[in-house]
């Protein structure tokens, strides 16, 4: 065929081959719809969808994290504070006993003290009981050694009658 | 030089017939590339990875780069319509970018293909008019007043007539420039001059043209919506 057309006519033929054309390029976005462009971008906005949930799961997590990190960090604040209570009540307790402590102490000194003071007392007395035996023992020893050479069977009586008389004193008095 | 369209053929369809011409050969071509890419997209697409590479990373750019021009040129609400305007960007940039090929007629160089594709504009502006405005769209062709509307009419048939021989002029103009420069240049000088004003007329004005008539008809479309406050 030897036919040729003009590029630009409004003739009936260009008219056809217009609608001809439409059909052509309709079946064509019909096809690329099914094959290229609706598939891709389905997978595309699958992605899309997966990223925003994971990115929407993130920010709950980060969410979740930061809720836990205050809540630790309100536990935290809470133990500082029953540490700091308990270290106050230990060195309140510590202070108290360290007063009791030696409140007991000075007073078991003060005992101590007393007692070894009664105990010198005692000694004291009992040395000076001794030292007057011992004198009187003396005395009586070296009163009989000269009542034995000096004295009369008379004034030996007599005196004896005396000293006799004075022990006699002496005992009622302690 | 022969810028005329060859017919090759008949189609009866009752006391039609449709002419099978070169514009119909070419575009016949033009949809064969384009189904037989998009089968391997489609077998591609099962293999799709979480992070994509290679190829699978210039088929997602390919249609992310386009939504976002869709978006910010349509809005959010006329997305639906991507499909076509996917296709009419495709398959003119593809019909333009032929062009380069020797001696094969660029669908756009033929007025009765691009009419079509502004026919579909111009359908799509008046449904989407009448869809999202009803009844204050159909009247909006009586104002100011009653008496503007065959002015109004003509302005809203004007406007995909416009784009369809903007883009035919071009893609014509392109053609009769090869062409008398092949038929010009002496032998020896036809393989680089040629290649270079090929890159020119085919790929740089090809690829203008395609991003003015898919941009004006999405304008068109969402103007008609009035969806620009998007």
């Amino acid at each position: 065929m030897t036919l040729s057309l003009p590029p630009f006519g409004m003739d009936f033929n260009t008219v056809l081959s217009a609608a001809f054309n439409l059909v052509n390029v309709a079946v064509l976005a019909v096809v690329l719809a099914f094959l290229l462009y609706r598939p891709v971008r389905e997978v595309l906005q699958k992605r899309t969808e997966r990223i925003q949930k994971q990115l929407s799961q993130a920010d709950d997590e980060l969410k979740q994290a930061i809720s836990l990190r205050h809540e630790y960090e309100q536990k935290i604040e809470d133990i500082e504070r029953e540490r700091e209570e308990i270290l106050e009540t230990a060195r309140k307790q510590a202070s108290d006993s360290s007063r009791r402590l030696l409140s007991e102490a000075k007073a078991e000194a003060d005992t101590v003290k007393e007692r070894a003071s009664r105990t010198v007392e005692m000694e004291w007395e009992r040395a000076q009981m001794e030292m007057r035996n011992a004198i009187i023992d003396v005395s009586s020893v070296m009163a009989k050694k000269l009542v034995k050479h000096s004295l009369t069977k008379g004034v030996q009586d007599s005196m004896f009658d005396e000293t006799v008389s004075e022990l006699e004193g002496m005992t009622w008095r302690n | 030089m022969d810028i005329s369209i060859g017919v090759h053929g008949v189609i009866n369809i009752g006391n039609i017939q449709i002419l099978i011409t070169d514009t119909v050969i070419s575009t016949w071509i033009i949809m064969g590339v384009l189904i037989a890419f998009a089968i391997f997209v489609r077998i591609k697409v099962c293999g799709f990875k979480e992070i994509p590479t290679g190829f699978q990373n210039v088929i997602e750019a390919l249609i992310e780069v386009f939504e976002n021009y869709l978006r910010n040129t349509v809005g959010s609400k006329l997305m639906f319509l991507g499909n076509w305007f996917f296709t009419l960007f495709l398959f003119i940039l593809v019909s333009n970018i032929s062009g380069a090929t020797p001696g094969f007629r660029p669908p756009t160089a033929d007025w009765s293909m691009t009419v079509a594709l502004a026919i579909v504009t111009f359908v799509l502006i008046q449904a989407m008019g009448i869809k999202y405005r009803g009844l204050e769209y159909v009247l909006s062709f009586f104002k100011p007043f009653p008496l503007f509307l065959p002015v109004n009419l003509i302005g809203e048939l004007a406007r995909p007539i416009a784009i369809s021989f903007r883009l035919f002029g071009n893609m014509l103009a392109g053609l009769i420039m090869m062409s008398l420069i092949y038929a010009l240049a002496p032998l020896f000088a036809q393989f680089l001059l040629p290649a270079a004003l090929h890159i020119y007329f085919d790929l740089f004005a090809g690829l203008i043209q395609t991003y003015i008539f898919v941009t004006l008809s999405m304008a068109f479309v969402s103007s008609a919506a009035k969806l620009e406050e998007e």
